[in-house]
């Protein structure tokens, strides 16, 4: 009997053993080449160029084991592919490691493949289970390939945290848009919301000498001079660091690009989506003319959105609770408390309705893209599915009208409790 | 002398309730969004019910047969040839759901996981599993049970919990989702969900009393009902209607957002872990049962030598379907829509027809 059950056990043992070694999909991680950011353009002989930066494995941890020949602690490949994967094909068969897309960190498109629609890429991705559903995407304004050879990390030397880091900057910027990739193929499929990615381009400017305003938007805000957010990614007038910039965002319809957004009307996409975390404003000072109060703004709870139906057509409320700290009073008006204060927020709570209302109307009449997704709102309007689907949401956002209200609380006055104007040697204030 | 297995309400509880959620790590989800659309929590809650009625009728006819298995009642009510039919009806069942599961897991570790080896070397690891749970007999598999079964919980909901901040709300509206008729007139059959509380009816002399019999079924479907509802309830919530469908293992993708910070990613395989023991577990113990009711209705002395002929049987069936959506099929609209027959309707059936049975000789 006991030695029935050690023939059993044995034999158990010797099925079992060759199964644990997991011998057919065994992988080596230094055989291996991991891509980091993927590009695709238009290809010129084919249907796609792909743009491949593949993380060299020495030169991320201590800057500087790798990148002998360029510093970079990636190698850059290009190839002209019918698709995705046999793009890959293309390149396994030059690249010394077999390519692996699992620890891909972005995903960036050209405008022009953009604006052709999307919808094959998107599904090889979600069908494919190497991508994962949390990379950012991207838009670049020229092509994918130049955006991705303008990457150039100077402040971290491990390539992928450069990358996990600047698309994060929304949450102190509100800049650019919150993105991943599954909740952009989702709204592309989605019949109440539609994506957005993120606007990305090669710096322009390649000394300070170049710098203009040519393409700035300021007048469009209707202002005298240009906010940090006036502007389209690659138009900033900025040097160092990496060339490559991120800001505004790419419009969508389903899969395909409608158009594009500046950084200011960024910020009001967060405001509107709940995304919003934090960033520095510049608001006109209301009881001084030419200056500005800064300020630290929040976003004390998630907006309220209510969405009617009236006559056929879509009328929607927005509430949005925000708060703000005093970073600084450029006109040194007491704004810290009192009737002050109130005349502060009061302006802040006019300018960002004027701002937000302009941001809305874009959506309405010149994209017709409900990207802020307020058909999810809708949608609790109807009893069942095939209601909701008969009446056709996004053909019917353009005829949507908006009311906006917003409340806004100066919390904190910042390290001065009373604005001090300074004093001259004529007895003169000046501003600081 | 032979020892008589006698074990608790845990063990059985985490026996049939792990029976009834594995299929929560395969397809049940996405099964909940096909026939309820948005109100597929809704569709869950309704089926719950269902199979709580349905097991509050047998177990209320069960009262008099402490003890007595499906195929002794089946015995005392229409005598060898019940036992054989009824015997045969459930190897059936089980065998369907065996093979059924034993292919579905197999493909979908290869989909996830083991992409380039072979499906037979996949399966491998399941024939080994069913095997060897075999041979260690019911008592092993219940105490196996009574801890893992915590652990799968436990892993489960950590997924679940990982992915709160994707929920929106708004995806469960319109709060009626595909209608009233297909969920609560169509979707009625899909009870069948909780086919496998029919062990249940299996492990009857294992646990001896009838309250243990009565209390395991009710712990047993009111846990299942939760983690049902959970999973469809996140599911539904996370991915929104139409894409939701098109998603071929939901939990899978659903463990796939979850990313805290720059440190905790690829909590898949997590899921990898928790989904392969609940799936052992589920095809040893429905194999276990397959040559228990052969043994028992062909009243055999002895159902270890059946163990590897029924093993390769087993694993031989599984490779019959052609592809992957050839055996969802099989397995979601065929026997996930009839299922209920053999779980509910044939145990009423043969407990009214052993108490007529009884009471004839009286008069």
């Amino acid at each position: 009997m006991a030695r029935g059950k050690l023939l059993v056990i044995f034999l158990m043992l010797a099925i079992i053993c060759p199964v644990m070694t997991s011998c057919f999909d065994a992988k080596e991680v230094d055989d291996m080449g991991f891509v980091i950011a993927l590009g695709l353009d238009k290809g010129k002989t084919n249907a796609l160029r792909m743009t491949l930066q593949i993380a060299k494995p020495m030169a991320g941890d201590n800057g500087g084991g790798g990148g002998k020949d360029d510093g970079l602690p990636y190698a850059q490949f290009s190839v002209e592919a019918p698709s995705i994967y046999s793009g890959l094909n293309m390149i396994n068969t030059s690249a010394s490691k077999q390519i692996s897309l699992t620890h891909i960190k972005v995903v960036v498109f050209s405008s022009e493949l953009a604006r052709e629609g999307l919808g094959p890429y998107l599904h090889a991705m979600v069908r494919g289970r190497e991508f994962r559903p949390n990379m950012p995407i991207v838009v670049a304004r020229n092509t994918a390939e130049e955006y991705l050879e303008s990457v150039d990390p100077k402040l971290v030397v491990n390539a992928t945290k450069y990358y996990e880091l600047v698309y994060q900057s929304y949450k102190y910027t509100g800049l650019i848009p919150k993105v991943e990739f599954h909740d952009f193929y989702l709204s592309s499929e989605s019949l109440c919301k539609n994506p957005v990615a993120i606007l990305g381009n090669t710096a322009k400017f390649q000394s300070v000498d170049e710098f203009d305003l040519k393409d700035s938007t300021y007048l469009e805000h209707g202002r005298s001079s240009p906010f940090e957010g006036d502007f389209y990614a690659g138009d900033i007038p900025a040097l160092g660091g990496s060339r490559s910039e991120n800001i505004g965002l790419a419009v969508f319809d389903g899969d395909r690009m409608v158009g594009e957004l500046d950084g200011t009307n960024t910020t009001f996409h967060l405001l509107c989506t709940g995304d919003f975390v934090h960033s520095y404003w510049n608001v006109p000072d209301p009881l001084s003319e030419g200056h500005y109060v800064l300020l630290d703004i929040k976003q004390s709870r998630k907006p309220r959105h209510h969405v009617e139906i009236v006559e056929g057509k879509p009328v929607i409320h927005l509430t949005f609770n925000l708060e703000g700290d005093l970073l600084s009073v450029q006109s040194t008006i007491d704004y810290e408390a009192g009737d002050n204060s109130m005349i502060l927020e009061s302006a802040v709570e006019s300018y960002i309705i004027d701002q937000l209302l302009q941001y809305l109307d874009k959506t309405v009449n010149e994209f017709q893209s409900d990207i802020c997704g307020f058909g999810t709102h809708a949608r609790g309007l109807f009893t069942t599915w095939a209601e909701w689907e008969a009446y056709q949401w996004k053909s019917k956002y353009k005829d949507a009208t908006f009311t906006v209200d917003v409340n806004f609380k100066v919390r904190r006055p910042g390290l001065i409790l009373r604005s001090k104007s300074s004093v001259t040697s004529e007895s003169g204030s000046d501003t600081q | 002398m032979k020892k008589k297995t006698v074990f608790g309400n845990w063990e059985a509880g985490a026996i049939i309730s792990n029976l009834i959620c594995a299929k929560v790590f395969l397809d049940s989800p996405r099964l909940a969004v096909e026939t309820a659309g948005t109100a597929a929590w809704i569709f869950t809650i309704y089926i719950a019910i269902l199979a709580i009625i349905g097991f509050t009728v047998i177990q209320r006819l069960y009262k008099p047969y402490e003890g007595k298995d499906l195929l002794d009642i089946a015995e005392l009510a229409a005598g060898n040839i019940g036992r054989v039919f009824v015997g045969l009806v459930i190897i059936l069942c089980l065998g369907w759901s065996t093979t059924a599961y034993m292919r579905l897991f197999s493909e979908n570790m290869k989909l996830i996981s083991l992409t380039t080896s072979p499906l037979s070397f996949v399966e491998l690891f399941y024939m080994v599993c069913l095997v060897v749970g075999a041979y260690l007999g019911m008592e092993a598999l219940s105490r196996l049970h009574a801890f893992a079964v915590i652990i799968i919980a436990a892993g489960f909901l950590l997924i679940m919990l990982g992915v709160v901040n994707y929920i929106d709300l708004g995806n469960l509206l319109p709060i009626l989702g595909n209608g009233a008729e297909k969920i609560f007139i169509k979707g009625a059959s899909k009870v069948s969900a909780f086919f496998e509380i029919l062990v249940l009816f299996l492990l009857a002399p294992f646990l001896k009393k009838y309250q243990n019999f009565r209390a395991t079924g009710y712990w047993s479907l009111g846990l299942s009902a939760v983690f049902l509802l959970i999973s469809s309830f996140v599911f539904s919530s996370v991915f929104p209607y139409p894409s939701s469908l098109e998603r071929t293992i939901p939990i899978f993708h659903i463990a796939r957002l979850i990313k805290l910070g720059r440190f905790f990613q690829r909590v898949e395989s997590l899921f990898l872990f928790i989904w392969a023991a609940s799936s052992l577990l589920y095809i040893s113990v429905t194999f276990y049962f397959i040559l228990f009711t052969f043994q028992k209705t062909f009243q055999l002395d002895y159902y270890k030598p059946l163990i590897i002929p029924f093993a390769i049987i087993i694993m031989s069936v599984s490779f019959i379907p052609s592809d992957f959506t050839e055996i969802i099929g099989y397995e979601v609209n065929l026997f996930r829509n009839w299922a209920w027959i053999v779980a509910f309707v044939m145990p009423v059936l043969l407990l009214i027809l052993a108490r007529l049975r009884k009471k004839k000789p009286a008069r």
